[in-house]
């Protein structure tokens, strides 16, 4: 059977039961040195993953590979298989048709990752002229629309603005309303709601599940936000030195930890109504994170991500260490 | 116990605009708490709720627009620049931003030994001396004296200003934000550290955060700010267990926690600008 | 935009009042009697002191002020002393030809510049974009005259395409004036070329490490699109300001270029007057050129807003 083939010549896969993103071993190299290593991780169609770690964790990196913005000096390898279509070694030209149209990308700080002085309907216009042939009546509408679906209201004044004339909530929505504009598969969303106040944060975390459900996307989440994660994801990869150590389903995750750093991390995070005096820290064989992915890539100890159970996999250290 | 800080009617206004076209903004209004001796008060709130600028309205870094401070029994509201001065002495901040609040030209014992610089104490061996117990209370090694912060993580930068601050033997430490840019991680280390400094040297603590949970954490009263204004106050139990205002519970239920099942829904809190 | 430009347009007064002061203060402030340099050597006791009553230089400073200002307003500046014609109508002759040349090399200077600069940025890593780069760099090392006389040499008299100098003006036909100014036009505009595509570089390097640059990439606009809408259209804001000093240089003309193509221009005009102390028209032309060069970066200032509107006062979205 041949599989059908999209208005931009790829093509697409129908069954339907492989999953949408499926990372394997992906690196991302400088040199000798290693930023991320050994990340593999499996996201379903609809379904939403996080990406968890603290700074230096390579979170943010890993998914700029995905979606094709590295640095220039940074190499990739690996494999990333979008819809079963490879997207490790392939050139600029071809990733940019995926770019926007098949994946969506939010990312964290919407003032400075938005145009200062376009206003915000020509900005999502250039998303749409990219990829669509409409014309500019049919344009203006589909952002009316694309404003309204994330919740702001007087689309006609804000599309005449510029971000600077927003409030942050606002022009994070805008930030999603240009992320999902060309209807993409899969959002990558990196820290949407950390320069965000909590109450914010919550109407951002329920407008993304909302356009997922509408929209059937699936949502590769990046955060450091435990609580985030235990209220929308459905599964986490937990990050650390560049690599992942644990990955699992939520729920599995939070309450049956099976990795050291797992189970300090969330020891380490206050909760309400906690009774602690004092919060354990992480000890680290590094004394500072960033610092394990300073170390050339033959001095690091060498490991290995066991499969624990069903879904649940957990990076050991593979019998000695090499030095 | 006695009150080390008793704040009462503080308001601040700003005026803001062009030349021309003043408008007046009410940052802070009529906000009143005291600070036990030896405990630590956590003010919560969103941006804009004013937070901010009791912390620069207690440490003095701006002036109130009226309303009294009270410290340690004395009227701190209207000071001369000598009293200002001698302020500083009882009351230090630290800041939420550890890549910007430290000097980047001067070494780190440069930075901590500033304060006895400026305020003319202890000959210079005498601060070398202290410089070097400071280290050790606020956890960092010795070799960090002669370098300079560009090489130090946010952490450890955080704890390099807790050191500063503690130079000059305050009583009142005021901390706005002082972990909110941290890793979680290096937040667990460093309000541990903020803790143990609390129980070695008896200091209050008036602390600042956006974070309810964190602030639950260390404080031993709260008060929940919103616009300016001080809508609830009591102690971290009560304002946790038994939420009275309709602000308080909406910021309450905004936090998500981590036992809370991956599909549950939480209230919808509606927009407000 | 309007209350923008009246603001613009009322911090202009204090700036006009500048040269007004310093050129009413340049002859009473010269050594010796004005009225005597004004005569020149030759002059009598008798005419000196006839020409100090009739301009009034026994007046107290404040009158002889107003009275410079209101002659200034009604445009009476005087006779050029060796030309024997109002001043009033002297430069205008002199200017339209500077201008047009320099007017012409501006548009040649941007045009070329802009492009070569944005290659040497946007395509730093490849041949064309180093050799870019490359030709900025000699461009702004080499002088004015030496473009001049290759150009001349190479068009002129290697070429015959154009003649080696002398002006013709429009009355005499459209086709031999332009070519009378072509080469004058080059050999200022690829000077300027360098100097603008350097700008350029550097402003477009800057934008290009934007972080919405990448985010539009990630939306899969196409690097030719993004180059021109997205970077561009912020890179113009320091183009802009590198073409006001231009033109004010432009504007007084450069002496050298005139002198080479013997084209009756202001630089040259200038040059004269100065040598001959021809004082009336010295006090023109710099009051004309003070007062063009002021309207030239109110005109910026106003296209700045138009270019980045975030340059006015911005309002908030409730």
């Amino acid at each position: 059977m041949t599989a059908p083939v999209n208005q931009r010549g790829l093509e697409e896969n129908v069954t339907g039961t492989e999953p949408l993103l499926s990372v394997r071993n992906l690196s991302v190299t400088a040199g000798p040195y290693d930023a991320v290593r050994d990340v593999t991780f499996q996201l379903p169609r609809t379904a939403s993953l996080a990406l968890v770690g603290e700074s230096g964790s390579g979170k943010s990196l890993t998914a700029s590979s995905i979606a094709g913005l590295l640095a220039p000096q940074l190499r990739a390898s690996g494999s990333i298989q979008f819809d079963a279509i490879e997207l490790v070694g392939q050139p600029w030209e071809k990733r940019r048709q995926l770019a926007g149209s098949r994946i969506g990308f939010i990312f964290q700080e919407p003032m400075s990752s938005l145009h200062p002085v376009l206003t915000v309907g020509q900005q999502i216009g250039e998303g749409l002229r990219a990829h669509f042939d409409y014309s500019k009546a049919e344009r203006q509408e589909r952002i009316r629309d694309l404003l309204s679906l994330v919740g702001l209201s007087k689309g006609r004044q804000i599309a005449d603005s510029r971000i600077g004339e927003l409030s942050g909530g606002m022009r994070q929505r805008v930030m999603i309303a240009m992320a999902i504009s060309c209807s993409p598969d899969l959002l990558i969303a990196d820290e949407p709601t950390t320069a965000l106040d909590v109450t914010l944060q919550k109407q951002v975390i329920e407008l993304l599940q909302s356009l997922r459900e509408k929209m059937g996307l699936s949502l590769l989440l990046i955060t450091h936000d435990l609580g985030v994660v235990a209220e929308v994801c459905d599964s986490a990869a937990v990050m650390y030195g560049g690599e992942v150590v644990e990955t699992a389903n939520t729920a599995e995750l939070l309450h049956s930890p099976r990795h050291d750093y797992t189970k300090a991390l969330l020891a380490a995070i206050p909760q309400l109504g906690d009774k602690r005096d004092r919060l354990p820290t992480i000890a680290t064989t590094a004394p500072w994170l960033s610092d394990a992915r300073l170390v050339p890539r033959d001095q690091r100890p060498q490991t290995t991500l066991v499969q624990e159970s069903d879904s649940h996999w957990v990076r050991r250290d593979i019998g000695t260490e090499t030095r | 116990m006695s009150n080390i800080l008793e704040v009462s009617n503080l308001t601040k206004t700003f005026r803001t605009g062009p030349s021309f076209r003043k408008r007046t903004v009410q940052a802070v209004k009529g906000v009143s708490f005291n600070i036990e001796q030896g405990k630590t008060y956590g003010l919560v709130g969103e941006s804009g709720s004013g937070k901010s600028t009791v912390a620069r309205l207690v440490s003095r870094l701006t002036e109130p627009t009226s309303g009294t401070i009270t410290f340690n029994g004395r009227d701190v509201s209207t000071m001369t620049a000598a009293q200002k001065f001698a302020y500083r002495r009882d009351v230090q901040i630290i800041f939420q931003d550890p890549y910007s609040a430290l000097n980047p030209r001067m070494t780190v014992e440069q930075l901590i030994t500033e304060p006895w610089v400026i305020h003319r104490m202890h000959t210079p061996k005498e601060r070398r001396e202290r410089a070097l117990k400071l280290m050790d209370q606020v956890g960092l090694p010795q070799s960090a004296l002669e370098r300079k912060p560009v090489s130090f993580s946010g952490g450890q930068r955080q704890r390099i200003m807790i050191a500063r601050a503690l130079a000059l033997e305050p009583k009142l430490i005021v901390g706005d934000e002082p972990v909110s840019a941290l890793d979680v991680s290096v937040q667990a280390q460093v309000l541990n550290l903020l803790r143990d400094l609390q129980d070695e040297m008896g200091l209050s603590y008036l602390f600042i955060s956006h974070d309810l949970s964190v602030v639950e954490f260390l404080s031993d009263r709260i008060g929940v700010m919103y616009l300016g204004d001080l809508v609830e106050e009591g102690t971290k139990e009560s304002i946790y267990r038994n939420p009275q205002q309709e602000y308080t519970k909406r910021l309450i239920s905004a936090i998500p926690t981590i036992d809370v099942p991956a599909n549950h829904r939480m209230p919808r809190i509606a927009a407000q600008k | 935009m309007l209350s923008y430009a009246f603001q613009r347009v009322l911090a202009l007064l204090p700036t006009v009042a500048v040269p007004l002061i310093l050129v009413f203060l340049l002859l009473r402030l010269a050594p010796g009697d004005p009225a005597a340099i004004l005569l020149g050597d030759q002059a009598t006791p008798e005419q000196v002191a006839g020409l100090r009553t009739e301009l009034g230089l026994d007046q107290p400073l404040i009158a002889q002020f107003l009275k410079f200002l209101g002659d200034v307003l009604t445009l009476h500046l005087g006779n050029s002393l060796f030309l024997h014609r109002p001043v009033v109508e002297v430069i205008p002759q002199y200017a339209a030809v500077t201008l047009e040349i320099g007017v012409l090399s501006l548009i040649i200077a941007l045009v070329l510049g802009v492009t070569l600069g944005s290659s040497a940025s946007l395509r730093r890593n490849t041949r064309r974009g180093r050799a870019a780069t490359a030709l900025g760099i000699v461009g702004i090392s080499v002088p004015q005259f030496l473009f001049a006389l290759v150009l001349i040499l190479v068009f002129a008299v290697g070429a015959h395409w154009f003649n080696v100098g002398g002006y013709v003006p429009w009355s005499a036909g459209a086709w031999p004036h332009i070519r009378s100014i072509i080469l004058p036009a080059f050999a200022l505009g690829l000077g300027e070329t360098a100097f603008v595509s350097r700008i350029t570089r550097g402003a477009v390097l800057d934008v290009m490490q934007e972080p919405f640059v990448t985010t539009a990439k990630s939306l899969g606009i196409p690097l030719h699109r993004i180059n021109r809408v997205h970077i561009l259209r912020l890179s113009s804001l320091q183009i802009l300001t590198v073409a006001g000093l231009l033109s004010a240089s432009l504007i007084s003309g450069s002496a050298v270029v005139e002198s080479i193509f013997g084209l009756p221009g202001m630089g040259r005009l200038l040059l004269d007057a100065v040598q001959r102390r021809d004082y009336q028209l010295v006090q023109g032309i710099v009051l004309f050129t003070g007062l063009v060069i002021i309207v030239v970066n109110l005109l910026v200032d106003l296209l700045y807003a138009v270019v980045d509107p975030r340059v006015q006062l911005a309002r908030k979205i409730k």
